[in-house]
């Protein structure tokens, strides 16, 4: 059971993370590579913050701004340049990469290699729950997904910024003519998905206890395989699929002696191997018809 | 398209530069100190490596963050046969060739059905995998330690494990000088690696300019065309993923005999991530780009200033963002398009601009 616990707390951290990947997903149609390190550099911006005396909710909430800033600058600058969704994939994954490596050195050199401390923002409180101690951290954590999952489902299927996004993925040119303002709505989507990105990387460095500058490398390995076995264009997949490999993971590291604490990444990858090879469109996304 | 066709005057000027670039390259080690030699080792088989990727990405169109993972498994399976088996180099490479033509082919298999970006993750999955399963098979592998190439006339193997940390100067192990050469160590090492970096220079650069390499770049450009063409794309995609992973698993036998000793943080994302760079930053859709990219990458950190070395990661993210944005086609492409200016103006007067029978322009978003 406490194995449970841990892994639906480890699994929380990845759907949040996923749900950023899925937000760019269904908003342009492309995978940001660098998520993970903005969501860590807005963490080191949130921990700034949260040292020179300002209260964490705060502190989060204007990182949140602060990389939904970067996350629509950034479109604006690169992303577009190469032609944005209908851009060359190959190009994108490039650039992201190399965002990657800007930002993961960057926040290094800025802040400094030692992972810098801090607080669980629930606390330190557990509370019994089937013969196994939870803390409230954890608690906190999915009630925070489940706030986000209901969020997002709402943005996606009750909003007219939600539909515009649908929109746009579907089809840019017809998205245009309808008046959807493309540019505009691309930019809401990817500083949206840094913005939650933030979010996640806060819990995470909360629930480590610290934040250091390789902190979301697994995780977004992870949030990947999360989002795909979920499905890339659903946010409820995303989370479902965060909750899962966060269980497998944890399960299996904890029971399958072959595998052990050095295989931490294998269960995941099978997984994901599995799930693009027998379902691609994940638990939860809908199937695309390719057309040339 | 890129460089598939060349008219025939430039083709001679090609060949004479190509030849006189094997000559420098002959005549170098004489002259360099054993470090200088093992440097420029080092550049070639980060070159084979980044001509792999380039075969598969810049002229077929498929991604890989993860070949890294296969020049280390070529690395280990040569160490691992020639320490613990007792096999010459030359099995080892076989072998190692072998074993990564086969994974590639793996890997490959899955990105039948899935396109390009996921592609990315699986192969970035793998990179990050790698370095994880060498841990966890430490019996064969060494763990985190890694392994050392140890000398078979039982040279001080002490002072080797002292010197893991300066692997430049580890040249007395594992791989040496037959006699009749009359050469030391490390030239030896270097012209082998030479024989072995032209051959898979000519072997891609004749590949791509087949019938075969039209059918890879007909599915770069549009794989539903291509089918139609009669190109069968499921077959070329897998083939080439095998054949490219094979091409980087000879760069990690070339690492494991330059370096002598191979462990789990020299294969990390960190190299495919740099072999990626090498091939962007020349030019991922030409033969000679990757090779200079290599040169490059390889260089660069010999010029820059140890104090400035932690930048390297930001310089690199640079780079792949600038090429990306202003030069997709790396330094070939510019190359080629300053070539295709020089020729339009030499023409004016002439046919109106447009009409002269320029290089077919490389199909520019494609290049990646």
């Amino acid at each position: 059971m406490q194995r449970v616990f841990d892994g639906l707390a480890a699994g929380a951290v990845y759907a949040i993370l996923a749900l950023a990947i899925v937000v760019i997903f269904r908003a342009s149609g492309l995978l940001n590579f660098a998520q993970g390190e903005l969501a860590m550099f807005t963490t080191f911006i949130a921990w700034t913050l949260l040292d020179a005396g300002i209260p964490w909710w705060a502190a989060t909430l204007l990182a949140m701004v602060i990389g939904f800033v970067i996350g629509a600058v950034l479109y604006r600058l690169l992303i577009v340049r190469l032609g944005g969704p209908s851009g060359n994939p190959l190009a994108i994954v490039i650039v992201t990469i190399g965002l990657f490596l800007i930002l993961n050195d960057g926040a290094g050199i800025i802040w400094g290699s030692n992972p810098a401390k801090v607080p669980r923002v629930f606390g330190d409180g557990r509370v019994e729950i089937l013969g196994a101690g939870i803390a409230v951290q954890v608690i906190g954590l999915l009630g925070v997904l489940a706030v986000l999952v209901i969020g997002f489902g709402l943005l996606f299927q009750r909003t007219k910024l939600g539909l515009a996004l649908r929109a746009v993925t579907a089809n840019q040119e017809s998205a245009a003519l309808a008046g959807v303002k493309v540019m505009t709505t691309l930019m809401i989507g990817w500083g949206l998905a840094a913005g939650i990105g933030a979010l996640a990387g806060t819990f995470t460095a909360s629930q480590n206890l610290g934040v250091d500058a390789n902190m979301m490398q697994v995780a977004l390995i992870y949030a990947f395989a999360a989002a795909t076995l979920g499905g890339f264009d659903s946010p409820l997949g995303a989370v479902v699929g965060g909750l899962i490999i966060g269980l497998v993971s944890e399960l299996v590291v904890g029971y399958v002696d072959i595998i052990g604490p050095d295989l931490r990444l294998l269960p995941g990858f099978v997984l994901v191997l599995v799930v693009l090879l027998v379902r691609p469109q994940g638990l939860f996304g809908s199937a695309r018809v390719a057309r040339a | 398209m890129s460089g598939a066709v060349s008219a025939a005057p430039g083709n001679r000027w090609r060949w004479a530069l190509f030849a006189l670039v094997v000559v420098v390259a002959l005549v170098l080690p004489q002259s360099l100190a054993p470090e200088a030699v093992n440097r420029l080792s080092e550049v070639m088989w980060v070159a084979v490596a980044a001509l792999g990727l380039a075969l598969l990405t810049g002229f077929n169109g498929q991604i890989s963050l993860g070949h890294g993972a296969f020049l280390g498994l070529g690395a280990y399976i040569t160490m691992i046969l020639t320490v613990d088996y007792n096999q010459s180099f030359v099995v080892a490479g076989l072998v190692a060739l072998l074993a990564a033509f086969l994974l590639g082919v793996a890997v490959g298999l899955p990105a039948l059905r899935i396109t390009g970006v996921y592609q990315a993750l699986v192969t970035l999955g793998l990179a990050t995998l790698f370095p994880q399963l060498v841990i966890r098979l430490g019996d064969i592998t060494g763990g985190s330690v890694g392994r050392q190439l140890l000398p078979r006339e039982g040279y001080g193997d002490t002072a080797l494990l002292e010197e893991v940390g300066r692997r430049r100067f580890l040249s007395q192990a594992g791989f040496r000088a037959p006699a009749w050469t009359g050469l030391a160590d490390d030239q030896w090492r270097y012209y082998v690696f030479l024989v072995l970096a032209i051959v898979v220079f000519l072997l891609v650069r004749n590949l791509t300019r087949s019938r075969v390499g039209r059918g890879l770049v007909a599915i770069r450009d549009n794989e539903t065309a291509a089918e139609v063409a009669g190109v069968s794309v499921d077959r070329y995609k897998v083939v080439t993923f095998g054949l490219s992973a094979a091409i980087a698993a000879l760069g990690g036998w070339m690492f494991a005999v330059l370096n002598n000793q191979v462990s789990p943080t020299s294969f990390t994302i960190a190299l495919s991530i740099t072999l990626l760079v090498a091939a962007v930053l020349g030019g991922a859709a030409s033969i000679v780009g990757p090779v200079l990219g290599a040169m490059v990458v390889v260089l660069l950190r010999e010029v820059v200033p140890a104090e400035s070395q932690r930048y390297s990661q930001v310089i690199f993210g640079i780079v792949l963002i600038v090429v990306m944005l202003v030069a997709p086609g790396g330094i070939v492409g510019i190359y080629r398009k300053v070539e295709a200016w020089a020729r339009r103006r030499r023409s004016t007067g002439g046919p109106a601009p447009g009409t002269t029978p320029d290089q077919p322009k490389p199909t520019q978003p494609q290049e990646a």
